[in-house]
């Protein structure tokens, strides 16, 4: 089962007219039938589109459970379906390769994680076969940010600042300004409101390694460098470009332990980390003045 | 069936509800992973939830709409737990009641087929073990999940509809004598059965599938997969009552 949509480059919400002018350029002549058979076809839209946002759902979920790799998935051929940039997922197999007898090891130590015993709604630590994921959650910083009145986040912005706005720059790229070779897998998870620019950087020069930008609501996957770095971020409601974040309203922060990158026998080592509070949440961030971001 | 005993408590008590309406949330996305939940369903997650506690119409609702409306968070969670207190001999009785609960019809859909296998790996089940298990437990192999999004499919429907619609007129005068071909079709296929098998083969393949989704076997699951396997098992049982009477 393929993603009609995404092939054709258009959303899962086109409107018919979106649909057919994505299906008259489409280059692909195996796609183009296909996607006039289904997406244009009144009968089998309805039920392609069910099937089709259930598969996505399965793939998150896949995703978030370390099950990307797992028999059935592949098996069925649902490759559209599964979330996982694509860096990130080469690098998945070529561990998977290097460490095949360690499959059960990594799955009994995968069922040992505590269960959420909160009840159905928290969401922690996270492994990834065969690599290491360890659920980071920024919390104390965005609990207090969360927890603005309203008022404050809509008051009428300085006069002082007029800067014009700036397109959001592309989510999920990541650049290395030093040319460091992007190895290890990071995914961050943000949630919707507010964008979030993320850089790390190398202790204690402060020297930038990688930087992404994440629009909120969305989850990057990246290739961090090997090596230990402390994450920085900036985070607000519109862009005004690299010299001003998101204007006076930005908040500045970094995570307080620094992110170790490495690959050895097991696999390489990343982290998944989610930008927004987390009851049980296992990362705490502070504020950070704008100078030192 | 076991009921709950009012004076259990404690940190058992409390472990076994969270598996129980974790597995109540995986059984409502089974439910209603076809888009539509139908009235039969509906009763019989009910019956589900109401064994293991949860009698209040409005919590029912709520757990349903967990995954009605794609709450994956919850799901996720749900998911967590499962694979946490469902290995080793376990992880075999969820994937029973689970094939039992989707194929309730005597129908995998295409969804319930993806489900099915995303629970497979969720517990550790090879491709090898859940095939086997899937053949155990229905009496026929797994089906590979339908492409819909391949235009041969949908032309394949077309014609199929066609025919459908040709061979009603020709048999508009044998309906009366019909009224139970579509139950009869289903127990067959609830038994996992061609129409048309003998009776030894009616009572063989019931007496396979009663032992597997036997209630009894459930226990160490909680309160709600003995529900649903007790829901799977009555229907197996009238789907033979069926046969032997009418077929």
């Amino acid at each position: 089962m393929r993603d009609l949509y995404t092939r054709l480059g258009v959303s899962h919400t086109a409107s018919p007219e979106e649909i057919k002018m994505a299906i008259e350029k489409c280059a692909n002549a195996g796609v183009k039938a296909d996607a006039e058979a289904v997406l244009l076809n009144a009968r089998a839209k309805p039920a392609y589109d069910r099937l089709n946002s259930f598969l996505g759902d399965v793939g998150t979920l896949r995703a978030s459970l370390g099950l990307n790799h797992g028999a059935h998935w592949v098996a069925s051929d649902t490759n559209d379906y599964t979330k996982e940039a694509a860096s990130g997922r080469s690098e998945g197999m070529n561990a998977a390769k290097s460490s095949t007898p360690d499959r059960s090891k990594s799955k009994s130590k995968n069922e040992k994680v505590k269960p959420a015993s909160g009840g159905v709604f928290s969401i922690v630590t996270r492994y990834w076969y065969p690599v290491l994921l360890i659920g980071a959650v920024a919390w104390a910083l965005f609990q207090a940010d969360w927890r603005q009145p309203e008022h404050e986040a809509t008051a009428p912005q300085e006069p002082s600042f007029s800067e014009p706005v700036v397109p959001f720059p592309v989510t999920g790229t990541a650049r290395y300004p030093d040319g460091a070779e992007g190895v290890a897998p990071l995914k961050i998870k943000t949630s919707p409101g507010s964008d979030y620019y993320v850089k790390l950087v190398e202790p204690p020069s402060d020297r930038p390694v990688m930087e992404v930008f994440v629009k909120g609501g969305t989850t990057v996957e990246v290739s961090a460098p090997l090596g230990s770095y402390e994450m920085r971020y900036a985070t607000g409601k519109t862009w005004y470009g690299p010299e001003h974040f998101f204007g006076p309203e930005t908040s500045y922060s970094k995570a307080d332990q620094l992110f170790a990158f490495s690959r050895d026998y097991r696999g390489t080592s990343g982290y998944t980390v989610t930008l927004y509070t987390v009851q049980n949440g296992n990362l705490r961030t502070e504020s950070l003045p704008r100078s030192q971001l | 069936m076991s009921v709950r005993s009012a004076g259990a408590h404690g940190r058992k008590n409390h472990d076994q509800w969270i598996l129980s309406s974790s597995i109540l949330v995986a059984l409502g996305w089974l439910a209603t992973c076809d888009g539509h939940l139908d009235n039969k369903e509906l009763a019989r997650f009910t019956a589900i939830a109401e064994s293991s506690g949860i009698t209040n119409p409005n919590d029912i609702k709520a757990l349903l709409s967990l995954a009605e409306y794609k709450d994956l968070e919850a799901l996720d969670a749900a998911c967590r737990v499962i694979r946490e207190r469902c290995s080793g001999s376990n992880a075999r009785l969820f994937m029973e009641m689970a094939i039992g609960m989707a194929i309730a019809d005597g129908v995998l859909v295409t969804t319930e087929n993806h489900l099915l296998r995303f629970f497979a790996d969720l517990v550790g089940f090879s491709c090898q073990q859940f095939n086997s298990l899937f053949r155990d437990a229905t009496g026929r192999p797994l089906p590979q999940p339908t492409d819909l999004s391949s235009r041969a499919y949908w032309a394949g429907v077309d014609a199929d509809d066609e025919n459908r619609k040709r061979s009603r007129q020709r048999s508009d005068e044998a309906r009366n004598r019909a009224d139970r071909v579509p139950e009869i079709t289903e127990a067959y296929a609830i038994l996992g059965l061609e129409r048309g098998a003998s009776k030894d083969e009616v009572k063989r393949a019931y007496r396979r599938l009663a032992q597997i989704h036997h209630p009894d076997r459930f226990s160490s699951l909680g309160d709600a997969s003995v529900a649903a396997a007790t829901s799977t098992f009555q229907r197996i049982k009238a789907a033979y009552d069926l046969l032997v009477k009418y077929a």
